[in-house]
């Protein structure tokens, strides 16, 4: 799954599903503001031209797993630290208003 | 080119021989081989419309499907429109070009000054059919 976050606060806001991501895929972003800096957060494979497989991020393939299933937990609920790489867990927030 | 493919027949019809509406699946007509997905959440200010740009790397225009969660009703299939209240109205719709995969929030608060999160879900489906 690749995360893409806004580089300046951590904010997800939007992902691809998978596991195994090629080249093809790595060009896709998700953008709904041109002059955000995106950042992308990789849980599981990049594939080479080979198609060998880099591992990304593989200690949270137990997160991954949650993100897939039909728990509510959501990758949306959750933050990159941009000090520290880290995935972190929001509070709830009333997000309309 | 050979007879080659891939054919599954339907109970009691011969794979090699029957005819293709015969078969619960058969290689020789365009199908979907593969999607791409994902989720994302946007908010809009009322009276904006925010669009998210997905590039799909694709060289041709891919089939788009797109879900908004609307008005407390669950997901809800892309273009739809309506009133989360008497005063606030969403129009939500997606489309594609050979680039990029284009999903379109808008929102308007009749009182003003508010904002509204839409969670949205994604399907990208690659085929080129007979494009």
């Amino acid at each position: 799954m690749i995360l893409f976050y806004n580089k300046i606060d951590g904010r997800i806001f939007g992902t691809i599903d998978g596991r195994v991501h090629n080249r093809e895929q790595l060009k896709m972003y998700v953008s709904q503001d041109p002059k955000m800096e995106i950042g992308k957060y990789v849980i599981g494979f990049l594939e080479g031209e080979k198609g060998e497989r880099m591992g990304q991020n593989l200690d949270k393939m137990s997160l991954l797993e949650k993100f897939e299933d039909i728990t509510p937990e959501s990758p949306l609920d959750y933050k990159v630290d941009v000090e520290t790489g880290e995935l972190i867990k929001i509070q709830n927030e009333k997000l309309n208003s | 080119m050979g007879d080659w493919g891939f054919r599954i027949s339907e109970k009691g019809a011969e794979v090699l021989t029957g005819d293709d509406k015969e078969m619960a699946f058969t290689s020789k007509y365009a199908l979907f081989k593969g999607s791409t997905s994902g989720t994302g959440q946007t908010t809009v200010s009322s009276g904006n419309t925010n669009t998210v740009t997905i590039a799909h790397g694709l060289d041709y225009i891919p089939k788009v499907r797109a879900y908004a969660d609307v008005a407390y009703s669950g997901f809800a299939e892309l273009p739809v429109y309506g009133r989360i209240t008497v005063l606030e109205d969403y129009q939500c719709w997606c489309y594609a070009d050979a680039t990029n995969i284009y999903l379109k929030f808008y929102y308007l608060d009749g009182e003003g000054g508010g904002n509204h999160t839409f969670n949205y879900k994604y399907f990208l489906y690659k085929d080129k059919g007979k494009l």
